[in-house]
């Protein structure tokens, strides 16, 4: 044993080489510690790099597309607990249901929003309803379909917009739709009305 | 005395029967998915499927209001779905019949380390035909992957256990964090087992006298990798949740299970099924079926906007309901227990609700007795196998742990699914009755053998209404309810 090693043994012998696999993760996890302390926003950051979603009022001109950055502060900034009060998320679904990106759109009807929207007296996020299926007819094109499996095909049950669970034929038109084919207008039909009347008559479908 | 060369021949019989076995399993379950596809979505699939197209049309994993699942699963569909587009779901279904040859060989590696070839092989042949089983590969859950992840990880735990001087002890333990940290991020619901199923090893160490600070060395190395496998999801959620946190369902769990009516999973689509068709529904024994003192169930907290303060406060509504009714608690955990051994599976209810094509159904009646079958012996002769023959020291207290852990969190809410961790365990202890039998053996296990298949006989005699009417749909359809 050379002298470098003998100044590793501690006590009774023991190596302290034998604690370096140790060392290195918890390296790598004050590493990762690092990082997200460097990466983290306050609400503040957050709200500013959300003005001009959240101060529509205020800006000169609209803002650009919802990039994957926008989605993802807004989505950090509306979970957060105090992040977003209900009030102000009524108001930002409004402004997203207006705005001509449709992705910025969608996301006015995801869970994140939902959650935080006024409801009427059948207990469902009021907004968002009525953006979606307050129109008649709807349109039923690709566009309106991928806005209509975001809000009434999510978990959560009514108070969130969920209704029923997806399925397959739903998901098929799902991934068309995302490449701009519209679903088939009859049997899309049909499956309005049949899940209006179910809606009506039947318990919630649910299970696990 | 058997010279190198027959030894050489009985090891290349036993891998070409190993690998025969595991080519069987693939091939059934290839042809399962064959016959199943395209089974309709159901209930958490859809929930998986959801929270996968929002993954890719946004960037972002949404919570599903009411839980806070893991990641994994639903990036995997996602990655499917960018691979296969409209046939995502083919290719995740097809993935997952890959991956459960991981569990056929950790169940035989396991068996052979603990008992000998034969064991191996039977055990081997079980999981072929354990139709249950072989029916999540081609499910939208998490269990397939988690299992291929769990059951290795449990191989190799039970390895650095039974010999803790091997030179690769630590390679073993780090595998085992590692497969099981992964798997956290399938099924948080092994967060706890992982970091419990090392006390056997500690115990082990500590038998043979080595000192505190180097069995703490070996312990904390992988306590140490499976942390740093959870932090960045965890600190994701505290980023956006503001809770350091892997998972959340507790809050949720606590809901269905620590309220004033008796829920189970397994049941609830069927009813809700029948109810549409104005037809009974399937009930279960009334002193089970609910607090019978005309209380209302809780509300949830939807007043808490903050998806894990919300859970929390579930939490904490469930638990004053519990310390308020401790009698309907204990009778509840019976029901639920009951519950969680009822040989009825996911297949056998997707059965009853439909959702498999005629390609399947046309045998539906040998498919419930099949996997109703499989079920029940598994149970039952595992049961026995595990009680009787499995040897002491540290494997049996990992299996005691596993079995115990399943146990617990099966008594909050309880389906079949839920046992599905335990199915490969109870297949080893089936192997190990069929080839071993039970003589000769001491009285204290053959005691414990008899008391646990007892109660577990009594626990299907309290299930029997729900079990049988379950079977029944599935076998005939929902309209021989009535």
């Amino acid at each position: 044993m050379g002298p470098a090693q003998s100044r590793l043994q501690g006590p009774g012998g023991y190596r302290v080489r034998a604690w370096r696999g140790h060392l290195v993760l918890l390296l790598l996890m004050a590493g990762l510690l690092a990082l997200h302390l460097a990466g983290h926003r306050s609400d503040t950051q957050l709200r500013a790099e959300l003005a001009h979603l959240l101060h529509p009022a205020e800006q000169s001109s609209r803002g650009p597309k919802a990039s994957r950055d926008t989605l993802e502060a807004l989505h950090i900034l509306l979970n957060r607990p105090l992040g977003f009060s209900r009030a102000e998320g009524q108001q930002l679904s409004a402004t997203l249901l207006a705005e001509d990106d449709p992705l910025l759109r969608e996301f006015a009807l995801s869970i994140d929003l939902c959650r935080l929207s006024r409801h009427t007296a059948l207990n469902v996020p009021d907004t968002q309803e009525q953006h979606v299926l307050g129109r008649t007819p709807p349109p039923m094109d690709a566009p309106w379909w991928l806005e209509y499996v975001t809000y009434r095909r999510k978990v959560g049950g009514k108070q969130v917009g969920g209704r029923r669970r997806l399925d397959n034929l739903e998901l098929l038109w799902y991934r068309r739709a995302l490449r701009g084919e519209s679903p088939p207008p009859e049997e899309l039909s049909k499956r309005l009305l049949r899940a209006a009347r179910e809606a009506r008559v039947g318990p919630i479908p649910r299970g696990q | 005395m058997k010279s190198p060369k027959d030894d050489k021949h009985t090891v290349q019989g036993f891998g070409r029967k190993f690998a025969g076995i595991l080519a069987a399993g693939l091939i059934l379950r290839f042809v399962l998915l064959g016959l199943a596809v395209p089974v309709e979505l159901q209930s958490d699939e859809a929930n998986y499927v959801y929270l996968a197209l929002g993954l890719e049309r946004f960037g972002l994993f949404f919570d599903c209001y009411r839980f806070l699942w893991p990641p994994l699963y639903p990036g995997f569909l996602r990655l499917c779905f960018l691979l296969a587009d409209e046939q995502g779901l083919l290719l995740a279904r097809g993935l997952q019949v890959l991956s459960t040859l991981a569990i056929g060989w950790s169940t035989m590696s396991i068996a052979r380390r603990l008992f000998n070839d034969s064991v191996a092989l039977v055990s081997g042949l079980l999981w072929i035909v354990h139709l249950p089983l072989a029916a999540f590969s081609h499910l939208l859950w998490s269990e397939s992957l988690f299992l291929a992840l769990w059951g290795p990880a449990l191989a190799l735990l039970i390895a650095a256990s039974l010999e803790p001087n091997h030179p690769a002890r630590g390679r073993r333990l780090l595998g085992y964090a590692l497969l099981a940290g992964i798997g956290v991020h399938l099924k948080e619901s092994s967060l706890y087992l992982t970091p419990l199923l090392l006390l056997p090893l500690v115990w082990t160490l500590r038998r043979q006298g080595t000192r505190t600070l180097e069995i703490l060395r070996i312990i904390s190395q992988p306590l140490l990798l499976l942390a740093l496998i959870l932090l960045p999801w965890s600190l994701r959620n505290l980023e956006t949740y503001g809770r350091l946190t892997v998972a959340s369902t507790l809050g949720e769990n606590v809901y269905n299970g620590l309220n004033s009516s008796h829920r189970n999973f397994d049941l609830i689509p069927v009813n809700t099924a029948l109810q549409r068709n104005n037809q009974p529904i399937l009930q279960v024994r009334a002193p089970l079926r609910s607090s019978n003192e005309n209380l209302s169930p809780w509300a949830r907290a939807e007043e808490v906007l903050n998806l894990p303060e919300r859970l929390d406060e579930n939490r904490r509504r469930g638990l004053a309901f519990t310390r308020d009714h401790p009698g309907w608690f204990l009778r509840g955990r019976l029901q639920k227990i009951s519950d969680l051994v009822a040989p009825v599976s996911f297949m056998t209810r997707h059965l009853a609700l439909g959702h498999y094509p005629t390609s399947l159904t046309r045998w539906r009646t040998m498919l419930v007795i099949w996997a109703a079958g499989a079920s029940a012996l598994t149970l039952l002769l595992g049961l026995i196998g595990l009680a009787s023959r499995l040897p002491a020291g540290p494997a049996a207290g990992i299996f005691a742990l596993q079995g115990g852990y399943y146990l617990a969190t099966g008594s909050l809410v309880a389906m079949s699914r839920f046992r599905l961790p335990l199915v490969p365990l109870l297949l080893i202890g089936c192997a190990s009755l069929i080839c071993m039998g039970l003589r000769p053996l001491p009285r204290p296990r053959l005691m414990l053998a008899a008391c646990s298949s007892l109660i577990l006989v009594a626990l299907w005699i309290i299930g029997w209404p729900t079990t049988w009417g379950l079977l029944r749909a599935a076998s005939k359809g929902l309209e021989v309810i009535g």
